[in-house]
């Protein structure tokens, strides 16, 4: 609290929010989302201290109470009422900062569906929060968060979709070919493979996919290190790290996927916390 | 934390991308340039083994006993290095950013080159009464058939020490030269195969189909 009051000095802030940990996590899907809430936390410490942070959440937040009343508290019939308060703070010009050196502890889902569930609900309360406060979009009146966070977080969920529908096209092409020269080749499709040397790797490779794809995978890592820096974390589970990066898009897009199914076909939320 | 100033955030983002966006293109220009010289020194390396092939019949034929081991054995080395460059030639060409014409100067001398080995092996299978196979395989490269005719294909050399195959741009139209060989042979359809100058066949054929052929 000592390090979340100060912010209240700033009249116009209204919540301010912490950094949150995973609470011992064991399995491997809490360890992927043990790496994922770090990288939260640094992202949001990063909108915060450009004023564009638009999310508030329920692992530890404090609201002035006198601001909250007056714009009408949290939202029932929401699914995510935390963005909604975020959203509506800054709706009626209030700012949402982020103090990183208090934080939170979060006990997450322990296996893939029940993290399913979870982001389902939190990603139809994104679209249903962007929708609700659309007017927010591009107006300069709400400061980058409606002229950056904002469009941004909507543009990014088009390109996770779009660039994962272009790989899973070409993985569907690749993996069609391949059945295909197996039942023309047989065993002798193995003459197909060859292993290439560095010469005909380096200038045979298609490097319009590689090199962004490794300017970006070098930003992640260089981003996880600041994030580690940030929280004072100790790096941990390689392995779980490794597979987080490359599983990550997949099962983001997966979920988003499936978030937009059931918000278009309007059906009921599925809490986690049922589920177990 | 302290609130951090968001023009210059933005300021170092646009020149940091930016530096990032002309880093790749000089990167993508120097690639296809190294490609590019590659390809041409390996062109240039099979042309200049074509005319010393040709040069050494020449000489043996009026000095000497005519070599015939030997005749085919370099000439399916070639045949071998040619088909390796062709599907270099058609990777980098299709990674590549720029220098198209370059990359169309390159194909065109390829076919060429193609043609030109394809018919010192007609020669000498004639005068050596060869048994070895030769394969003349029009395709298109935009062709998903095709690829797979060139799969097939692939294999098909792998595993018969005797097959040879000469791969032609069906699609191609810049150059006369291999506008005659496809009025020669009629090529309409792709792939086409041209098993030993005689039996022609269209669409995509089985490796165990070809080799019955070639039996």
């Amino acid at each position: 609290m000592l390090y979340l009051l100060p912010h209240f000095d700033d009249e116009t802030v209204g919540t301010v929010i912490n950094g949150i940990r995973v609470r011992e996590p064991e399995t491997i899907i809490e360890k992927i989302q043990w790496f994922e809430y770090l990288m939260t936390t640094l992202v949001r410490s990063l909108m915060s201290m450009m004023n564009m942070l638009i999310f508030t959440h329920g692992v530890f937040c404090m609201s002035r109470t006198k601001i909250l009343k007056k714009i009408g508290g949290f939202a029932e019939n929401n699914f995510t009422e935390d963005l909604e308060l975020g959203l509506k703070m800054i709706y009626n010009n209030y700012k949402v900062k982020m103090e990183v050196k208090n934080y939170g502890l979060t006990s997450v889902p322990k296996t893939f569906m029940s993290l399913l569930d979870q982001r389902v609900r939190w990603y139809r309360g994104f679209m249903q929060n962007m929708i609700k406060y659309k007017t927010m979009m591009f107006k300069r009146k709400y400061g980058l968060a409606g002229t950056f966070s904002m469009p941004v977080g909507v543009l990014s969920v088009l390109m996770l979709f779009t660039a994962m529908t272009l790989l899973f096209g070409k993985i569907a092409v690749k993996a069609y070919n391949f059945m295909y020269n197996i039942v023309l080749l047989h065993s002798d499709v193995f003459f197909l493979w060859k292993v290439p040397s560095l010469h005909d790797f380096l200038l045979g490779a298609n490097w319009k996919f590689l090199l962004p794809f490794v300017i970006t995978m070098a930003s992640v890592i260089y981003l996880f290190y600041k994030a580690h820096k940030l929280t004072n974390e100790k790096f941990r589970s390689p392995g779980v790290f490794a597979t987080y990066l490359v599983t990550y898009p997949f099962i983001v897009s997966l979920q988003w996927a499936s978030a937009l199914y059931k918000h278009l076909t309007d059906r009921k939320v599925q809490w986690s916390l049922k589920k177990k | 934390m302290k609130d951090i100033n968001t023009k210059k955030v933005f300021g170092l983002s646009i020149i940091f991308t930016t530096l990032i966006f002309v880093a790749g293109i000089f990167a993508g220009f120097g690639l296809d340039k190294l490609r590019t010289t590659d390809v041409f020194s390996d062109l240039q390396e099979s042309e200049l083994k074509a005319q010393s092939f040709a040069i050494e019949q020449e000489f043996l034929e009026k000095i000497s006993d005519y070599d015939c081991d030997l005749a085919t054995g370099r000439l399916s080395l070639m045949s071998k290095e040619l088909g390796t460059l062709g599907n270099n030639l058609i990777s980098y060409e299709k990674n590549s950013l720029f220098k198209k014409d370059d990359y169309d100067y390159l194909v065109r001398k390829y076919f060429l080159q193609e043609i030109r080995t394809y018919t010192l092996f007609e020669e000498l299978k004639k005068k050596c009464n060869l048994d070895n196979d030769l394969i003349l395989f029009f395709f298109d490269p935009e062709d998903d058939v095709s690829a797979r005719q060139g799969n097939v294909l692939d294999v098909l050399v792998e595993t018969n020490q005797n097959v040879s195959v000469f791969a032609l741009n069906a699609k191609y139209e810049k150059d006369p030269t291999l506008n005659t060989v496809k009025a020669y042979y009629n090529i309409s359809v792709t792939p086409t195969l041209i098993i030993n100058d005689k039996i022609k066949k269209e669409g995509l054929i089985g490796k165990e189909e070809i080799m019955e052929m070639l039996e």
